[in-house]
Protein backbone atom coordinates (compact mmCIF):
# COMPACT_ATOMS: atom_id res chain seq x y z
CA UNK A 1 0.00 0.00 0.00
CA UNK A 2 1.62 3.31 -1.09
CA UNK A 3 0.51 6.52 -2.43
CA UNK A 4 3.19 6.50 -5.57
CA UNK A 5 -0.38 6.12 -7.91
CA UNK A 6 -1.47 9.87 -6.03
CA UNK A 7 2.61 10.71 -6.97
CA UNK A 8 2.05 10.06 -10.66
CA UNK A 9 -1.50 11.75 -10.52
CA UNK A 10 0.24 14.84 -8.73
CA UNK A 11 3.52 14.77 -11.28
CA UNK A 12 1.45 14.26 -14.63
CA UNK A 13 -1.61 16.98 -13.22
CA UNK A 14 1.13 19.49 -13.05
CA UNK A 15 3.14 18.80 -16.44
CA UNK A 16 -1.01 19.06 -17.45
CA UNK A 17 -1.01 22.33 -15.59
CA UNK A 18 2.08 24.04 -17.09
CA UNK A 19 1.35 23.01 -20.59
CA UNK A 20 -2.26 24.63 -20.26
CA UNK A 21 -0.18 27.74 -18.81
CA UNK A 22 2.14 27.83 -22.05
CA UNK A 23 -1.05 27.01 -24.09
CA UNK A 24 -3.32 30.32 -22.45
CA UNK A 25 -0.24 32.66 -22.37
CA UNK A 26 0.43 31.92 -25.93
CA UNK A 27 -3.10 32.45 -26.54
CA UNK A 28 -3.60 35.25 -24.95
CA UNK A 29 -0.60 37.24 -26.38
CA UNK A 30 -2.23 36.58 -29.94
CA UNK A 31 -5.07 39.24 -28.53
CA UNK A 32 -2.28 41.74 -27.01
CA UNK A 33 -2.16 45.41 -27.97
CA UNK A 34 1.28 47.29 -28.02
CA UNK A 35 -0.46 50.53 -27.64
CA UNK A 36 -3.75 51.97 -27.34
CA UNK A 37 -6.04 51.99 -30.04
CA UNK A 38 -7.99 54.91 -31.12
CA UNK A 39 -11.30 55.32 -32.72
CA UNK A 40 -11.49 57.50 -36.21
CA UNK A 41 -13.34 60.75 -34.38
CA UNK A 42 -15.21 62.76 -37.21
CA UNK A 43 -16.47 66.30 -34.85
CA UNK A 44 -18.09 68.79 -36.19
CA UNK A 45 -18.23 71.23 -33.32
CA UNK A 46 -19.12 74.62 -32.28
CA UNK A 47 -17.15 75.26 -29.23
CA UNK A 48 -18.86 77.10 -25.91
CA UNK A 49 -16.82 77.54 -22.89
CA UNK A 50 -16.77 74.17 -20.61
CA UNK A 51 -18.16 72.08 -23.16
CA UNK A 52 -17.04 68.41 -23.02
CA UNK A 53 -15.87 66.04 -26.55
CA UNK A 54 -15.46 62.33 -25.84
CA UNK A 55 -12.62 60.24 -27.07
CA UNK A 56 -13.29 56.97 -28.08
CA UNK A 57 -10.25 54.16 -27.99
CA UNK A 58 -9.54 50.31 -27.14
CA UNK A 59 -6.61 49.09 -24.77
CA UNK A 60 -5.81 45.74 -23.19
CA UNK A 61 -8.34 44.53 -20.47
CA UNK A 62 -5.31 44.45 -18.53
CA UNK A 63 -3.99 47.54 -19.09
CA UNK A 64 -3.68 49.52 -15.80
CA UNK A 65 -1.84 52.38 -17.39
CA UNK A 66 -3.80 55.81 -17.36
CA UNK A 67 -4.00 58.87 -19.07
CA UNK A 68 -2.18 62.09 -17.48
CA UNK A 69 -2.46 64.24 -20.47
CA UNK A 70 -4.01 64.71 -23.99
CA UNK A 71 -2.00 67.42 -26.21
CA UNK A 72 -3.32 68.55 -29.92
CA UNK A 73 -0.01 69.73 -31.73
CA UNK A 74 -2.77 71.25 -34.53
CA UNK A 75 -4.52 73.27 -31.57
CA UNK A 76 -2.89 77.12 -31.65
CA UNK A 77 -2.30 78.59 -28.30
CA UNK A 78 -4.68 81.27 -28.11
CA UNK A 79 -7.51 79.29 -29.44
CA UNK A 80 -8.74 76.58 -26.78
CA UNK A 81 -7.53 74.87 -24.23
CA UNK A 82 -8.32 71.03 -23.92
CA UNK A 83 -7.69 68.97 -20.64
CA UNK A 84 -9.03 65.82 -19.39
CA UNK A 85 -12.37 66.65 -17.26
CA UNK A 86 -11.54 65.18 -14.20
CA UNK A 87 -15.18 65.25 -12.94
CA UNK A 88 -16.10 62.75 -15.42
CA UNK A 89 -13.55 60.65 -15.53
CA UNK A 90 -14.64 58.63 -12.63
CA UNK A 91 -14.41 55.50 -13.30
CA UNK A 92 -12.04 53.01 -11.30
CA UNK A 93 -9.34 53.26 -14.86
CA UNK A 94 -9.73 57.07 -14.81
CA UNK A 95 -12.06 56.95 -17.90
CA UNK A 96 -15.44 58.29 -18.64
CA UNK A 97 -16.85 54.90 -19.73
CA UNK A 98 -15.75 51.74 -20.20
CA UNK A 99 -17.35 48.31 -21.71
CA UNK A 100 -14.91 45.19 -20.73
CA UNK A 101 -14.41 42.24 -22.24
CA UNK A 102 -12.23 39.01 -21.91
CA UNK A 103 -9.28 40.50 -23.97
CA UNK A 104 -10.38 44.05 -24.54
CA UNK A 105 -11.80 47.31 -22.91
CA UNK A 106 -13.63 49.99 -24.84
CA UNK A 107 -13.05 53.01 -23.19
CA UNK A 108 -14.73 56.80 -23.22
CA UNK A 109 -12.21 60.10 -22.11
CA UNK A 110 -14.33 63.00 -21.43
CA UNK A 111 -12.12 66.36 -22.34
CA UNK A 112 -13.17 69.78 -20.83
CA UNK A 113 -12.49 72.77 -24.02
CA UNK A 114 -11.96 76.30 -22.25
CA UNK A 115 -12.53 78.68 -24.92
CA UNK A 116 -9.97 81.23 -25.29
CA UNK A 117 -10.66 84.80 -26.21
CA UNK A 118 -14.13 84.40 -27.65
CA UNK A 119 -15.69 86.85 -29.33
CA UNK A 120 -19.05 86.81 -31.30
CA UNK A 121 -18.26 90.18 -32.96
CA UNK A 122 -14.93 88.66 -34.65
CA UNK A 123 -14.80 86.82 -37.52
CA UNK A 124 -15.62 83.09 -36.84
CA UNK A 125 -12.48 80.85 -36.35
CA UNK A 126 -12.03 77.17 -37.11
CA UNK A 127 -9.37 74.56 -36.47
CA UNK A 128 -9.38 70.70 -37.67
CA UNK A 129 -7.15 68.39 -35.39
CA UNK A 130 -6.58 65.08 -36.79
CA UNK A 131 -3.44 64.20 -34.58
CA UNK A 132 -2.90 63.87 -30.67
CA UNK A 133 -0.85 63.37 -28.10
CA UNK A 134 -1.37 61.04 -25.03
CA UNK A 135 0.85 61.03 -22.34
CA UNK A 136 0.47 57.94 -20.01
CA UNK A 137 1.21 57.70 -16.55
CA UNK A 138 4.07 55.01 -17.02
CA UNK A 139 5.95 58.19 -18.67
CA UNK A 140 5.24 56.65 -22.11
CA UNK A 141 3.67 58.65 -25.24
CA UNK A 142 2.32 58.18 -28.10
CA UNK A 143 0.80 60.14 -31.31
CA UNK A 144 -2.35 59.14 -32.37
CA UNK A 145 -4.49 59.54 -35.78
CA UNK A 146 -7.89 60.47 -34.20
CA UNK A 147 -9.50 61.11 -37.36
CA UNK A 148 -10.83 64.73 -38.09
CA UNK A 149 -12.04 66.98 -35.39
CA UNK A 150 -13.20 70.40 -36.41
CA UNK A 151 -13.66 73.13 -33.67
CA UNK A 152 -15.70 76.65 -34.55
CA UNK A 153 -15.22 79.18 -32.72
CA UNK A 154 -16.74 82.66 -32.72
CA UNK A 155 -19.57 81.82 -33.97
CA UNK A 156 -22.73 84.26 -33.94
CA UNK A 157 -25.56 82.34 -32.27
CA UNK A 158 -28.84 83.74 -33.19
CA UNK A 159 -32.23 83.64 -31.21
CA UNK A 160 -34.04 84.36 -33.93
CA UNK A 161 -35.04 80.51 -33.78
CA UNK A 162 -36.24 78.55 -30.15
CA UNK A 163 -35.59 75.02 -29.77
CA UNK A 164 -39.35 73.39 -29.26
CA UNK A 165 -38.07 69.45 -28.86
CA UNK A 166 -35.13 67.36 -28.97
CA UNK A 167 -34.95 63.22 -28.76
CA UNK A 168 -32.36 60.84 -29.52
CA UNK A 169 -32.64 57.29 -30.04
CA UNK A 170 -30.03 54.22 -29.49
CA UNK A 171 -31.00 53.31 -33.36
CA UNK A 172 -28.83 56.26 -34.30
CA UNK A 173 -31.93 58.34 -35.17
CA UNK A 174 -32.46 61.51 -33.66
CA UNK A 175 -35.02 64.34 -34.02
CA UNK A 176 -35.26 68.41 -33.10
CA UNK A 177 -37.58 70.95 -33.98
CA UNK A 178 -37.30 74.43 -33.97
CA UNK A 179 -39.29 77.52 -34.41
CA UNK A 180 -39.38 81.38 -35.11
CA UNK A 181 -38.83 82.80 -31.47
CA UNK A 182 -42.11 84.61 -30.24
CA UNK A 183 -40.81 88.33 -30.41
CA UNK A 184 -40.00 87.50 -34.53
CA UNK A 185 -43.21 88.98 -36.49
CA UNK A 186 -41.74 88.97 -40.19
CA UNK A 187 -40.55 85.85 -41.87
CA UNK A 188 -37.19 84.45 -41.27
CA UNK A 189 -34.69 82.99 -43.69
CA UNK A 190 -32.86 79.66 -43.61
CA UNK A 191 -30.06 80.22 -46.17
CA UNK A 192 -27.98 76.88 -45.55
CA UNK A 193 -27.81 73.95 -43.22
CA UNK A 194 -24.52 72.50 -43.17
CA UNK A 195 -21.61 70.78 -41.62
CA UNK A 196 -17.80 70.89 -42.82
CA UNK A 197 -17.39 67.29 -43.22
CA UNK A 198 -20.50 66.60 -45.64
CA UNK A 199 -18.03 64.30 -47.33
CA UNK A 200 -17.28 62.07 -44.40
CA UNK A 201 -20.65 61.83 -43.66
CA UNK A 202 -21.75 60.70 -47.46
CA UNK A 203 -23.97 57.78 -47.75
CA UNK A 204 -23.85 57.28 -43.90
CA UNK A 205 -25.40 60.18 -42.41
CA UNK A 206 -29.30 61.40 -43.33
CA UNK A 207 -30.67 64.68 -42.25
CA UNK A 208 -34.15 65.49 -43.61
CA UNK A 209 -36.12 68.66 -42.84
CA UNK A 210 -39.51 68.39 -42.46
CA UNK A 211 -39.26 64.96 -44.13
CA UNK A 212 -36.70 66.13 -47.06
CA UNK A 213 -33.20 66.07 -47.20
CA UNK A 214 -31.65 69.55 -46.77
CA UNK A 215 -29.21 68.67 -49.19
CA UNK A 216 -31.83 68.80 -51.61
CA UNK A 217 -33.57 71.94 -50.69
CA UNK A 218 -33.92 74.84 -52.48
CA UNK A 219 -32.58 78.29 -50.08
CA UNK A 220 -33.30 80.21 -49.14
CA UNK A 221 -36.23 79.04 -47.27
CA UNK A 222 -38.62 81.45 -46.06
CA UNK A 223 -40.24 80.18 -42.58
CA UNK A 224 -43.05 82.27 -41.32
CA UNK A 225 -44.20 82.55 -37.31
CA UNK A 226 -45.49 79.73 -36.09
CA UNK A 227 -43.57 77.42 -38.19
CA UNK A 228 -42.22 74.23 -37.09
CA UNK A 229 -38.97 73.05 -38.02
CA UNK A 230 -38.38 69.51 -38.07
CA UNK A 231 -35.42 67.83 -38.39
CA UNK A 232 -34.83 64.30 -38.21
CA UNK A 233 -31.31 62.53 -38.58
CA UNK A 234 -30.71 58.66 -39.15
CA UNK A 235 -27.03 57.38 -38.84
CA UNK A 236 -27.20 54.38 -41.29
CA UNK A 237 -23.93 52.11 -42.67
CA UNK A 238 -23.74 49.13 -45.37
CA UNK A 239 -22.95 45.89 -44.46
CA UNK A 240 -19.11 46.36 -45.69
CA UNK A 241 -18.74 49.86 -44.92
CA UNK A 242 -15.82 50.64 -41.66
CA UNK A 243 -17.23 53.47 -41.20
CA UNK A 244 -18.97 52.06 -38.67
CA UNK A 245 -15.69 51.43 -35.97
CA UNK A 246 -15.69 55.67 -36.05
CA UNK A 247 -17.27 57.96 -33.60
CA UNK A 248 -19.77 61.05 -35.29
CA UNK A 249 -20.32 64.39 -33.50
CA UNK A 250 -22.29 66.97 -35.57
CA UNK A 251 -22.96 70.10 -34.62
CA UNK A 252 -25.80 70.86 -37.78
CA UNK A 253 -25.24 74.54 -38.11
CA UNK A 254 -28.50 76.43 -39.71
CA UNK A 255 -27.92 79.94 -41.15
CA UNK A 256 -30.86 82.35 -39.98
CA UNK A 257 -31.41 85.74 -41.46
CA UNK A 258 -33.99 88.29 -40.81
CA UNK A 259 -35.52 90.62 -43.52
CA UNK A 260 -33.75 93.17 -41.73
CA UNK A 261 -30.34 91.69 -42.79
CA UNK A 262 -29.24 89.97 -38.98
CA UNK A 263 -27.71 86.68 -39.62
CA UNK A 264 -26.94 84.14 -37.14
CA UNK A 265 -26.36 80.40 -36.78
CA UNK A 266 -28.60 77.74 -34.77
CA UNK A 267 -27.40 74.46 -33.61
CA UNK A 268 -29.31 71.00 -34.55
CA UNK A 269 -27.45 68.68 -31.78
CA UNK A 270 -27.51 64.97 -31.02
CA UNK A 271 -26.44 64.10 -34.25
CA UNK A 272 -24.03 61.67 -32.70
CA UNK A 273 -23.22 58.26 -33.47
CA UNK A 274 -20.41 55.69 -31.76
CA UNK A 275 -19.90 52.12 -32.37
CA UNK A 276 -20.89 50.84 -28.70
CA UNK A 277 -23.34 48.62 -30.23
CA UNK A 278 -20.87 47.06 -32.47
CA UNK A 279 -18.00 46.93 -29.64
CA UNK A 280 -21.27 45.13 -27.29
CA UNK A 281 -19.38 42.07 -27.81
CA UNK A 282 -15.52 41.32 -28.11
CA UNK A 283 -16.18 39.72 -31.77
CA UNK A 284 -16.72 43.55 -33.01
CA UNK A 285 -13.84 44.58 -31.48
CA UNK A 286 -11.60 42.20 -32.60
CA UNK A 287 -13.10 42.31 -36.52
CA UNK A 288 -12.01 46.25 -36.12
CA UNK A 289 -8.76 45.26 -35.16
CA UNK A 290 -8.45 42.95 -38.12
CA UNK A 291 -9.79 45.52 -40.35
CA UNK A 292 -7.34 48.28 -39.18
CA UNK A 293 -4.18 45.78 -39.52
CA UNK A 294 -3.53 45.83 -35.94
CA UNK A 295 -4.02 41.76 -35.46
CA UNK B 1 3.80 17.08 20.81
CA UNK B 2 2.45 16.12 17.47
CA UNK B 3 -1.02 16.81 18.17
CA UNK B 4 0.34 20.71 18.65
CA UNK B 5 2.59 19.93 15.40
CA UNK B 6 -0.78 19.22 13.30
CA UNK B 7 -2.74 21.66 15.33
CA UNK B 8 -0.36 24.22 14.16
CA UNK B 9 0.16 23.25 10.58
CA UNK B 10 -4.24 23.32 10.45
CA UNK B 11 -3.81 26.82 11.93
CA UNK B 12 -1.05 28.41 9.63
CA UNK B 13 -2.96 26.67 6.76
CA UNK B 14 -6.21 28.27 7.83
CA UNK B 15 -4.51 32.14 7.72
CA UNK B 16 -3.02 31.97 4.25
CA UNK B 17 -6.29 30.50 3.13
CA UNK B 18 -7.78 33.93 4.18
CA UNK B 19 -7.16 37.08 4.10
CA UNK B 20 -8.11 40.00 6.53
CA UNK B 21 -7.22 43.15 5.40
CA UNK B 22 -7.15 46.78 7.46
CA UNK B 23 -6.79 49.37 4.58
CA UNK B 24 -3.88 48.51 2.90
CA UNK B 25 -2.05 46.53 5.66
CA UNK B 26 -3.34 42.26 6.01
CA UNK B 27 -3.66 42.02 9.34
CA UNK B 28 -3.22 37.93 8.88
CA UNK B 29 -0.69 37.89 6.07
CA UNK B 30 0.73 34.55 4.43
CA UNK B 31 4.14 34.32 5.91
CA UNK B 32 3.11 34.56 8.99
CA UNK B 33 0.57 30.88 7.89
CA UNK B 34 3.59 29.27 6.65
CA UNK B 35 5.61 30.29 9.30
CA UNK B 36 3.49 28.46 11.71
CA UNK B 37 3.38 25.51 9.20
CA UNK B 38 6.84 25.54 9.33
CA UNK B 39 7.30 25.20 12.83
CA UNK B 40 4.00 22.41 12.73
CA UNK B 41 5.52 20.28 10.51
CA UNK B 42 8.94 20.11 12.21
CA UNK B 43 7.31 19.77 15.11
CA UNK B 44 6.35 16.25 13.67
CA UNK B 45 9.03 15.61 11.75
CA UNK B 46 10.90 16.17 15.64
CA UNK B 47 8.59 12.88 16.63
CA UNK B 48 8.82 11.34 13.50
CA UNK B 49 11.69 11.72 11.32
CA UNK B 50 10.26 11.30 7.51
CA UNK B 51 11.56 12.43 4.34
CA UNK B 52 8.29 13.77 2.81
CA UNK B 53 7.68 16.18 6.33
CA UNK B 54 11.32 17.28 5.32
CA UNK B 55 10.46 18.37 1.77
CA UNK B 56 7.48 19.93 3.41
CA UNK B 57 8.89 21.94 6.18
CA UNK B 58 11.34 23.14 3.30
CA UNK B 59 8.63 23.98 1.01
CA UNK B 60 6.72 25.77 3.88
CA UNK B 61 9.95 28.17 4.62
CA UNK B 62 10.23 28.78 0.86
CA UNK B 63 6.27 29.93 0.93
CA UNK B 64 7.10 32.14 4.11
CA UNK B 65 10.23 34.13 2.39
CA UNK B 66 8.29 34.48 -0.97
CA UNK B 67 5.01 35.31 1.07
CA UNK B 68 7.51 37.93 3.26
CA UNK B 69 9.03 39.46 0.33
CA UNK B 70 5.76 39.94 -2.01
CA UNK B 71 3.80 41.48 0.90
CA UNK B 72 6.94 43.95 1.36
CA UNK B 73 5.92 44.10 -2.44
CA UNK B 74 2.57 45.04 -2.35
CA UNK B 75 2.58 47.04 0.46
CA UNK B 76 4.92 49.65 -1.44
CA UNK B 77 3.25 49.50 -4.21
CA UNK B 78 0.22 50.39 -2.64
CA UNK B 79 1.70 53.05 -0.75
CA UNK B 80 3.26 54.31 -3.97
CA UNK B 81 6.51 53.92 -2.12
CA UNK B 82 7.94 52.46 -5.00
CA UNK B 83 6.09 54.10 -7.92
CA UNK B 84 3.21 53.79 -9.49
CA UNK B 85 4.18 52.52 -12.74
CA UNK B 86 5.40 48.85 -11.09
CA UNK B 87 2.24 47.62 -11.65
CA UNK B 88 1.12 49.38 -14.65
CA UNK B 89 2.42 47.32 -17.28
CA UNK B 90 0.12 44.82 -18.85
CA UNK B 91 2.87 41.66 -18.43
CA UNK B 92 2.30 42.28 -14.79
CA UNK B 93 -1.19 40.36 -15.27
CA UNK B 94 0.80 37.48 -16.63
CA UNK B 95 4.11 37.15 -14.43
CA UNK B 96 1.39 37.72 -11.64
CA UNK B 97 -0.16 34.68 -13.45
CA UNK B 98 2.66 32.50 -13.90
CA UNK B 99 3.59 33.15 -10.32
CA UNK B 100 0.16 32.27 -8.32
CA UNK B 101 0.33 29.13 -10.81
CA UNK B 102 3.76 28.59 -9.47
CA UNK B 103 3.06 29.11 -5.88
CA UNK B 104 -0.01 27.07 -5.81
CA UNK B 105 1.64 24.39 -7.27
CA UNK B 106 4.06 24.95 -4.72
CA UNK B 107 1.56 24.31 -1.89
CA UNK B 108 -0.21 21.50 -3.60
CA UNK B 109 3.40 19.84 -3.42
CA UNK B 110 3.50 20.58 0.30
CA UNK B 111 0.36 19.42 1.64
CA UNK B 112 0.61 16.65 -0.73
CA UNK B 113 4.32 16.06 0.85
CA UNK B 114 2.35 16.36 4.53
CA UNK B 115 0.16 13.66 3.53
CA UNK B 116 1.81 11.41 2.66
CA UNK B 117 4.23 11.65 5.42
CA UNK B 118 1.49 11.21 7.33
CA UNK B 119 0.25 7.82 5.47
CA UNK B 120 4.38 7.31 7.00
CA UNK B 121 3.02 8.19 10.14
CA UNK B 122 0.14 5.67 10.05
CA UNK B 123 1.75 2.84 8.45
CA UNK B 124 5.15 2.71 11.34
CA UNK B 125 1.92 2.89 13.30
CA UNK B 126 0.25 0.02 11.83
CA UNK B 127 -3.06 2.25 11.02
CA UNK B 128 -3.29 0.65 7.60
CA UNK B 129 -7.27 1.13 7.50
CA UNK B 130 -6.73 4.99 8.35
CA UNK B 131 -3.60 5.26 5.79
CA UNK B 132 -6.01 4.12 3.16
CA UNK B 133 -8.58 6.08 3.83
CA UNK B 134 -5.62 9.14 3.84
CA UNK B 135 -4.31 7.89 0.61
CA UNK B 136 -7.95 7.87 -0.89
CA UNK B 137 -8.21 11.81 0.74
CA UNK B 138 -4.75 12.35 -0.71
CA UNK B 139 -5.71 11.34 -4.07
CA UNK B 140 -9.18 13.53 -4.31
CA UNK B 141 -6.90 16.92 -3.01
CA UNK B 142 -4.37 16.42 -6.04
CA UNK B 143 -7.17 15.93 -8.03
CA UNK B 144 -9.13 18.49 -6.61
CA UNK B 145 -6.14 20.83 -6.53
CA UNK B 146 -4.93 19.90 -10.14
CA UNK B 147 -8.30 21.40 -11.88
CA UNK B 148 -8.33 24.37 -10.16
CA UNK B 149 -5.13 24.91 -11.20
CA UNK B 150 -6.36 24.28 -14.89
CA UNK B 151 -9.14 26.83 -14.32
CA UNK B 152 -6.63 29.73 -13.26
CA UNK B 153 -4.59 28.75 -15.84
CA UNK B 154 -6.75 29.71 -18.60
CA UNK B 155 -8.71 32.68 -16.91
CA UNK B 156 -7.43 35.40 -18.66
CA UNK B 157 -8.82 34.15 -22.15
CA UNK B 158 -12.20 33.28 -19.88
CA UNK B 159 -12.03 36.52 -17.86
CA UNK B 160 -15.24 37.72 -16.23
CA UNK B 161 -16.26 38.40 -12.58
CA UNK B 162 -17.78 35.57 -12.34
CA UNK B 163 -15.48 33.02 -13.46
CA UNK B 164 -12.68 34.47 -11.50
CA UNK B 165 -14.65 34.70 -8.63
CA UNK B 166 -16.08 31.15 -8.60
CA UNK B 167 -12.37 30.32 -9.18
CA UNK B 168 -11.34 31.52 -5.83
CA UNK B 169 -14.42 30.02 -4.16
CA UNK B 170 -13.79 26.77 -5.48
CA UNK B 171 -9.53 26.98 -4.53
CA UNK B 172 -10.63 28.27 -1.06
CA UNK B 173 -12.85 25.29 -0.87
CA UNK B 174 -10.75 22.49 -2.47
CA UNK B 175 -7.85 24.01 0.82
CA UNK B 176 -10.27 23.68 3.15
CA UNK B 177 -10.86 19.86 1.89
CA UNK B 178 -7.16 19.86 2.69
CA UNK B 179 -7.47 21.95 6.11
CA UNK B 180 -10.39 19.04 7.35
CA UNK B 181 -8.04 16.04 6.01
CA UNK B 182 -5.20 18.21 8.69
CA UNK B 183 -7.82 18.22 11.53
CA UNK B 184 -9.06 14.48 11.18
CA UNK B 185 -5.23 13.56 11.17
CA UNK B 186 -4.08 14.95 14.31
CA UNK B 187 -7.38 13.30 15.82
CA UNK B 188 -6.38 10.06 14.39
CA UNK B 189 -2.98 10.60 15.73
CA UNK B 190 -4.07 11.07 19.13
CA UNK B 191 -6.08 7.86 19.24
CA UNK B 192 -3.47 5.93 19.11
CA UNK B 193 -0.20 7.05 21.14
CA UNK B 194 0.38 10.39 20.05
CA UNK B 195 3.40 10.76 22.85
CA UNK B 196 5.41 8.81 21.00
Amino acid sequence: MQYSKNTSILKYGLIAVLLCLIISIFFYMQFFLDKPVFLKHYYDLVIREDMRMNLHFITNSSDNIRINKIEFPQLPNDFAHIELDYFTNISENGYFRSQTHTHYNYNELCLLIHVLGENENENEESVILDKAVVHYSGGDSQEVDIGKIILHKNVKQTNMLTSEFTKSSNDNTSAEGFAPADNIIDDIFIESIKSDLNDELKGIFELKLNGADVRDLSYPIDISAGEILRFESRFKFEPEDDRIYNVYDIHGRISVADSQGNKGIMRILNLYYNPSEVFISEKGIIQYLKEIGVR
Amino acid sequence: MMEQGYKKIFWGFLITIFDINFGHINILPDFIGYFIMGLGIFNVYEKFENNNLKTANILANILMCYSLIMGIVKYAAATNIIGPGSYEHPIYVIINLILTIVINSVILIMAFKIISGTVDLYLQREMEDKAVILINKQKNYTVLTIIGLLIISICFNFSNEYYITASAIYMVVVNLYFAAILRDSWDSGCENGDAV
